[in-house]
């Protein structure tokens, strides 16, 4: 592990993405994403519509697997192991790399409790001490707990909006994971329950890594401590322009397009 | 056209829709009326059928039931008291065997068949589509015809409960995997990537997330294909036996409320064709029986809130 000293502090890279590209049937959607995550950080990917943001997202891990003619090169390797092409079965490696979506999507023929238990049970984990502490710690992670605990048996279909959404992170975070996805987690969700979120973001990266996917800049600004920003490319294909920390994406860019996007020019 | 637009300010063009509307509210209104009359006439005409024939069922059969026409077997009455006829209760058990040894059969073949179908595009499994699609439409006689020629006649010309079950698990098969198919695509793909995000294995998405999520609809499939293979009476005709005895062993012949009402209809007894109505009428609590609990299933999962 290399600690690199930057303008957060020190930090330890847990991932690596080398020119990273992701087409489907052949029509290239992402391109050249080359930026490394730094571990327990929120790294904050930024950019309008069509900058593949989402796409490179899923590719973390390997969500792309399922559609068909979709095809990732380049190389993403997780502490230094390729997880495309290593040794790292796939199932392993969405349990170590979990995900929140962009509406809440618990499992609605379950109880909250099965729910932020579903992870472990998928993963063999049958010991009901062990789920029992796993889900109390989860649900007590994503700040759900206290408004939950007396009432897990019910399902998961009755909680609101914000809190279903701190459900699926509640069950994201049960297996454990060393990075967790989010994909715009907080664009179906009222300013209330959005700030929730975000309150929730800056104690979970003491436990885990996060790479969050945003619409919002100045969400990007609030929560994140470094930051890639994609653009759409003249052939319509998504590509890095800038990776640097959030604080200089935001203040000094070296790139104008950054400078035209985080200014509001376009986008 | 266009000139004219130009020529109009904001308030003419509002002052313009609003009168237009104003000018045609009565005329549309007219239309509303005109269609909603169609329709209640329609109403009206489809439920003629549907009612008199429930009437009829009703008011012909409703003195059938009692314990002893429940009760008993069919008896063929001497010819100085025609009215001795005996009872429906080997139709009736025998309709609860052959149709429920008929869903044991269809619903895991089904349920697999569904599953195949929904995971895998191949080019094989285009064919087994299509070939589940034609054979909905196959007319019904025809799995008589098979069943008798393969499974009757091998066994000895032996008529059994069981071929009767095979040949309507036939006919159910592609009914309930075609719409347990249709149930399983409309699980939404996010619910899917989330259980893969877990790091599930396919098969535990399967199971877990998508069938228990589908498990209604395809529940109601199996209601509805069961009520449809408890009215039928050809594809049971010749392979069941029409036997007069009460019996629950799915390999002895046996008869079924519809293939006993068709024998029935070929003789000449009065008593025996009036008779008719009552087999109908409990052939139509069972069917009636059967859509009721779809129906509460479908309810009560639909509170679950999906």
């Amino acid at each position: 592990m290399i600690e690199e000293i930057t303008d957060n502090g020190p930090q330890v890279t847990i991932m690596s993405l080398k020119n990273v590209a992701v087409s489907f049937s052949g029509k290239v959607a992402v391109r050249d994403a080359t930026f490394d995550i730094a571990k327990n950080r929120v790294t904050s990917m930024i950019g309008p519509s069509g900058s593949g943001k989402t796409t490179l997202l899923r590719a973390i891990n390997r969500l792309h697997d399922l559609t068909k003619g979709a095809k990732v090169t380049g190389e993403i390797t997780l502490d230094g192991e390729d997880i495309y092409n290593g040794g790292i079965p796939t199932t392993l490696l969405r349990s170590r790399i979990g995900m929140v979506f962009q509406r809440p999507n618990p499992f609605p023929t379950m109880s909250i409790y099965d729910n932020v238990a579903s992870g472990l049970r998928f993963n063999g984990v049958k010991k009901k001490s062990v789920v029992d502490e796993a889900v109390e710690h989860a649900l007590q992670s994503a700040a759900l707990w206290d408004s939950v605990s007396h009432r897990l048996k019910v399902a998961a279909s009755t909680l609101s909006g914000g809190e279903q959404q701190r459900l699926c992170i509640a069950r994201a975070l049960a297996v454990e994971p060393e990075i967790l996805l989010m994909d715009e987690p907080t664009s179906a969700l009222d300013p209330v329950s959005t700030q929730h979120i975000e309150d929730l973001m800056s104690s979970l990266k003491e436990i885990v890594t996060i790479i969050i996917v945003t619409h919002n800049m100045q969400q990007a600004a609030r929560v994140s401590d470094n930051c890639a920003f994609l653009l759409m490319g003249e052939d319509r294909a998504g590509e890095l322009i800038e990776f640097a920390s959030t604080e200089k994406i935001f203040t000094k860019p070296s790139d104008k397009r950054t400078l035209d996007y985080i200014q509001g020019r376009f986008g | 056209m266009s000139e004219l637009q130009h020529i109009m300010t904001i308030d003419e063009r509002r002052e313009f829709v609003q009168k237009a509307a104003k000018s045609s509210l009565r005329k549309r209104e007219f239309t509303s009326k005109f269609f909603l009359g169609m329709m209640a006439t329609a109403l009206v005409i489809a439920f003629i059928p549907l009612f008199s024939i429930l009437q009829s069922v009703i008011s012909k059969g409703a003195h059938y039931l009692t314990w002893g026409y429940l009760s008993k077997p069919q008896q063929t009455p001497f010819a100085f008291d025609l009215a001795n006829i005996g009872g429906f209760s080997n139709a009736i058990t025998g309709t609860i065997l052959v149709d429920g040894l008929a869903v044991l059969i269809a619903v895991p073949i089904a349920v697999l068949l569904a599953v195949s179908l929904y995971e895998s595009d191949g080019r094989v499994m285009h064919f087994l589509r299509v070939t589940t699609e034609v054979m909905i439409g196959l007319p019904s006689i025809l799995l008589g015809i098979f069943i008798f020629t393969f499974v009757v006649t091998p066994m000895g010309y032996r008529m059994t409960a069981l071929a009767g079950s095979l040949a309507l698990a036939i006919l159910m098969v592609p009914l309930i995997a075609i719409a347990s198919e249709a149930a399983l695509r409309d699980v939404p793909d996010t619910l899917k990537e989330a259980a893969l995000a877990l790091g599930a294995r396919k098969s535990r998405v399967m199971l877990r997330v998508i069938l228990p999520y589908a498990a209604p609809r395809m529940v109601t499939a199996v209601m509805l294909s069961t009520s449809r293979a408890v009215g039928e009476t050809a594809p049971v005709l010749f392979v069941i036996g029409a036997s007069s005895l009460t019996s629950w062993n799915p390999m002895s012949p046996v008869t079924t409320l519809p293939t006993m009402m068709f024998t029935y209809l070929q003789g000449s007894n009065p008593y025996i064709i009036k008779s008719l109505w009552g087999m109908a009428l409990i052939l139509m609590i069972i069917v009636f029986f059967f859509n009721l609990l779809a129906r509460l299933v479908v309810a009560r999962s639909s509170k679950r809130g999906l």
